[in-house]
């Protein structure tokens, strides 16, 4: 392999690798046996057509999939070393460690401060105070580019923010679990162009402390932001490796098609 | 535009059906008011019936039905609200196993269907067995309780208060997106977090919805109230009942309320004097309305300085 991005300081060193993942919904199965790897620090591209798998993968990585009581999922997961469909797995934890952005911005009807303290906030006994947590709200919400917008509305109704700055606080929300890996679905398909660039120049900036695991339906964005890339196809990984040689010189027809735009 | 004339006759008919619940409801709420505004007084609000007004015409206060009125829809909803909102969690939130959740749904629909006085009737039977004395006074020696008190009356209270705040409040939760669930257990937090910060929170309108229901409910049946609380309405509490050393022995004691009052102050009850059951129904009336206002608000709360 070519050189490796600069995210990346060790590309034998997986955060997350993904092993023989087959997940289906009352039986009719979904993927069919995807094995994935994610260097830690990377930017991981998941691209397929609409229907491919990839938010469903994308969901058994932090463990939503099994929300529905239809699914049935085998193969591993490894987080660190360690599959994460072990018995025992404490899933708060888990969840804590791979954190999760969605499509759609999804702030809690709360303020701004207490939808970023919301994670920070552990179970009922002593609650920790509003001015010991705002260093880390405050460092949370820089990290996600949104301080400078909203440091004199802290007590403001998340709800009033822009598109934007909705999907930058879930981020940011996202963020003050301290996560390891954040997984992020499609989270610019419901914003206008300028706030998916702040949303890629935050992606880019972020990486090399975590890892990010992108679905997206935009292949430009894909090129521009990933490291790596999975080309998905109903339910099969059919090329991944480094972005630029997924994208620029794929060695399967099927991944060739889709990424001059022939399809999807 | 064209309008066919079935169209035309169904806006019609559309117009008229909420024009006639408009004068209706009006015609309602300005009687009460016109009949009822002439009676109240602070006198009325403030004592008790006087003694005698077994006849006709005479006159006296609505305190001990008013108070009564309160006790029973506090009480029962102590109850009915904890009790509910917990069944539509369950209901809404887990579901499992199946059967209780069919079963569950089966006796809302039931407790919301069946006529109270039978539950009143159920009451009598099992609040006069000796051994739940407590909740009312012992009969004599023979091992049975009176089985009509405010314990009494706002125990069966709390069941035909409950449908509501469970149907209302399993609506509300449903309402609540399940992204904002998924978005909660992303963030590491577990079932019950989910349910207690995010979902319960976010269903508060329709909540207070349920409750103002239930709280109506209570406050107008009468049927319970005249069998399990004796509809003692020429009974005045003993003085100082309100003081805590008698509170227990008020809440084991016979009393009224505004219903029952409204019943037998009106032409067809024994007491026979309008003017009172119309002042009656009239604070009734605004106890309701005050009780909705005031929940409603409550619930609406708006999240951060603007």
């Amino acid at each position: 392999m070519a050189g490796h991005p600069a995210h990346v300081a060790d590309p034998s060193d997986l955060v997350l690798a993904i092993r023989g993942l087959r997940v289906s919904f009352s039986g009719n199965e979904i993927l069919h046996g995807v094995d994935i790897d994610a260097p830690r620090g990377g930017v991981v591209a998941l691209v397929g057509p609409s229907g491919c798998g990839k938010t469903t993968l994308l969901r058994s990585v932090n463990r939503l999939t099994e929300l529905a009581p239809t699914a049935s999922i085998t193969g591993e997961v490894q987080l660190d070393g360690s599959n994460i469909y072990d018995r025992g797995t404490d899933l708060n934890l888990l969840r804590r460690r791979i954190g999760m952005v969605f499509q759609q911005p999804n702030p809690f009807p709360m303020t701004i401060f207490d939808n970023v303290a919301f994670a920070m906030r552990e179970q009922a006994k002593s609650r920790p105070s509003r001015s010991s947590l705002l260093p880390a709200v405050e460092d949370v919400l820089r990290r996600a580019g949104l301080w400078d917008e909203v440091k004199d509305d802290l007590d403001r109704n998340a709800l009033s923010l822009s598109g934007g700055q909705q999907q930058r606080l879930c981020i940011a929300r996202t963020l003050a679990a301290n996560p390891e890996v954040i997984l992020m679905d499609e989270p610019c398909s419901a914003l206008d162009p300028r706030s998916t660039a702040r949303i890629e120049e935050l992606i880019v900036q972020l990486a090399g402390s975590l890892t990010i695991v992108i679905v997206t339906h935009n292949l430009a964005q894909a090129k521009r932001i990933g490291d790596y890339a999975a080309y998905l196809l109903n339910g099969d990984v059919i090329e991944q490796g480094l972005a630029q040689q997924v994208f620029e010189d794929p060695t399967e027809q099927s991944t060739r098609d889709f990424v001059s735009g022939m399809f999807g | 535009m064209p309008t066919r004339l079935s169209d035309r006759g169904g806006v019609a008919a559309a117009y008229a059906a909420g024009g006639v619940l408009v004068i209706a409801v009006t015609v309602i709420m300005a009687w009460l008011v016109w009949q009822g505004l002439s009676t109240i007084s602070w006198d009325f609000l403030t004592t008790g019936p006087a003694p005698g007004s077994l006849e006709q015409g005479v006159a006296g206060g609505i305190l001990p039905a008013l108070v009564g009125t309160l006790i029973v829809i506090v009480f029962g909803m102590v109850v009915a609200i904890p009790l509910g909102l917990g069944v539509a969690i369950f209901l809404t939130e887990y579901r499992q196993p199946n059967w209780l959740a069919k079963g569950t749904d089966t006796a809302i629909d039931l407790i919301f269907g069946v006529p109270s006085v039978v539950f009143a009737l159920f009451g009598l039977a099992i609040f006069s067995q000796g051994w739940l004395s407590w909740l009312s006074n012992p009969v004599g020696d023979a091992g049975m309780a009176t089985a009509q008190s405010f314990f009494c009356a706002s125990l069966m209270m709390a069941l035909i208060g409950l449908p509501p705040v469970v149907r209302s409040s399993q609506a509300a939760i449903l309402g609540v997106p399940n992204q904002q669930r998924e978005a909660s257990y992303a963030l590491g937090k577990g079932r019950l977090t989910t349910i207690r910060r995010i979902v319960v929170p976010g269903a508060r309108p329709g909540i207070a919805t349920g409750i103002v229901l239930g709280i109506g409910r209570i406050a107008g049946d009468t049927a319970i109230v005249w069998i399990l609380l004796g509809g003692a309405v020429l009974q005045s509490p003993p003085d100082g009942w309100f003081l805590p050393w008698n509170i227990g022995d008020f809440l084991r004691s016979e009393g009224s309320t505004l219903t029952t009052y409204i019943f037998f102050s009106s032409p067809a009850g024994e007491g026979n004097s309008p003017g009172q059951a119309y002042g009656a129904a009239f604070v009734l009336m605004v106890v309701i309305l005050f009780v909705n206002i005031a929940l409603i608000r409550l619930s609406r709360r708006k999240i951060g300085k603007r």
